[in-house]
């Protein structure tokens, strides 16, 4: 593998850091298909490389300050707890599954988070009444556009148990995050603002991942220098997303990312047929 | 922690590109070792205030997923 080819996994990265900052997911979901269909990498170097960025963007979000305040650590422990252990089960399940049929989970997958992505377009969240108890396993935080301190409690918590062990089962099986599927499902069903739960999802991703990673990187599944050049891509692209960010129209994104993933899913089906 | 991921990552890809081979393994492994290395610490951190906090039981449960942590390791050791 050649210079060229180390220039071109970089600067993909970049691009799929700064369009996962903007949207608030890794860009795990772009990088597996793009390291799969241009690179030609065998699928599960592609999931190696792919949850060794998701780690750097995890820790990007939950060092910065921002972040720091709003994870909610509770929560976080508890549902990590089942999304580690989903982890597990799908690093032992991705061993017992052909490369087709990971193509084929892909492409259902990534074609499930479109369909998320275009049903929650004009979403808004609900902030409730701040002299509300938060509950043990709620949160209080300070929110610049209201100005005010909001607080919030968890509802349906067997739900988000549940979703976390499939988020994190998803994640070692298929090289992603797995925010796409808990950051909606706190926010829409679990009562969580989505400033918290981007936080608190971005903290536990980066266990997640680490759970997958040190099993690709045990197996030696994972080439370190393009690892090496993956990682500092997405750094530099979430990096210059996160400052963007602030001023997107997030509904064009999330609409053209939708797009995008239905292309991604159909590209990976001929895969895996 | 994390300043010495990215700078050992750079360092080591540079040292590839430079056909340095054996020299940029050893800097790319140990910035990956690092990068693995960064959210156990922060989970590690969460712990330690818990357990200043008083907060027995998610001290547990945080003892739980660094043991399942240590399971993913041993997972790819011996592996099925």
């Amino acid at each position: 593998m050649a210079l060229s080819t180390v220039a071109a996994v970089m600067l993909a990265c970049a691009l799929f850091g700064a369009l996962g900052a903007l949207l608030g997911i890794g860009g795990g979901v772009f990088l597996v298909p793009f390291l799969v269909l241009v690179i030609d990498l065998p699928i599960q170097f592609a999931i190696g490389t792919s949850l060794l960025t998701v780690i750097a963007t995890s820790s990007t979000i939950s060092s910065g300050a921002e972040g720091k305040r709003l994870i909610n650590l509770r929560l976080g422990l508890l549902l990590e707890v089942l999304t580690v252990a989903g982890s597990l089960v799908g690093a032992v399940t991705a061993r017992a599954l052909s490369p087709q049929t990971l193509h084929l989970l892909f492409a259902v997958v990534t074609f499930g988070i479109s369909l998320v992505m275009l049903s929650r377009l004009d979403v808004r969240n609900v902030i409730l009444d701040p002299a509300a108890e938060p509950g043990e396993l709620g949160g209080r935080f300070y929110e610049h556009e209201s100005g005010r301190e909001v607080v919030y409690r968890i509802k349906r918590l067997p739900l988000a148990m549940v979703g976390s062990f499939v988020a994190g089962n998803l994640s070692t099986l298929l090289g992603i995050g797995g925010g796409i599927v808990k950051v909606p499902l706190l926010n829409a069903w679990c009562g969580v603002p989505i400033r918290a739960a981007a936080a608190t999802s971005a903290f536990m991703i980066g266990v997640t991942a680490t759970s997958g990673a040190i099993i690709y990187y045990g197996r030696g599944d994972v080439i370190p220098h393009l690892a090496a050049a993956a990682v500092l891509g997405v750094k530099i692209g979430s990096f210059a997303g996160l400052h963007v960010a602030a001023r997107a129209r997030v509904r064009w994104i999330k609409l053209l990312m939708a797009i995008v993933l239905m292309i991604v899913s159909a590209l990976m089906l001929t895969r895996a047929l | 922690v994390r300043l010495a991921a990215t700078i050992l990552l750079a360092a080591g890809l540079a040292l590839w590109l430079a056909g340095a081979t054996s020299p940029a393994a050893i800097t790319l492994n140990a910035g990956l070792l690092i990068l693995m290395a960064t959210p156990v610490v922060r989970l590690l951190w969460a712990l330690v205030a818990e357990a200043r906090a008083g907060e027995w039981r998610y001290v547990a449960l945080g003892v739980v997923v660094v043991a399942l942590l240590f399971g993913s390791y041993l997972v790819s050791r011996r592996g099925p």
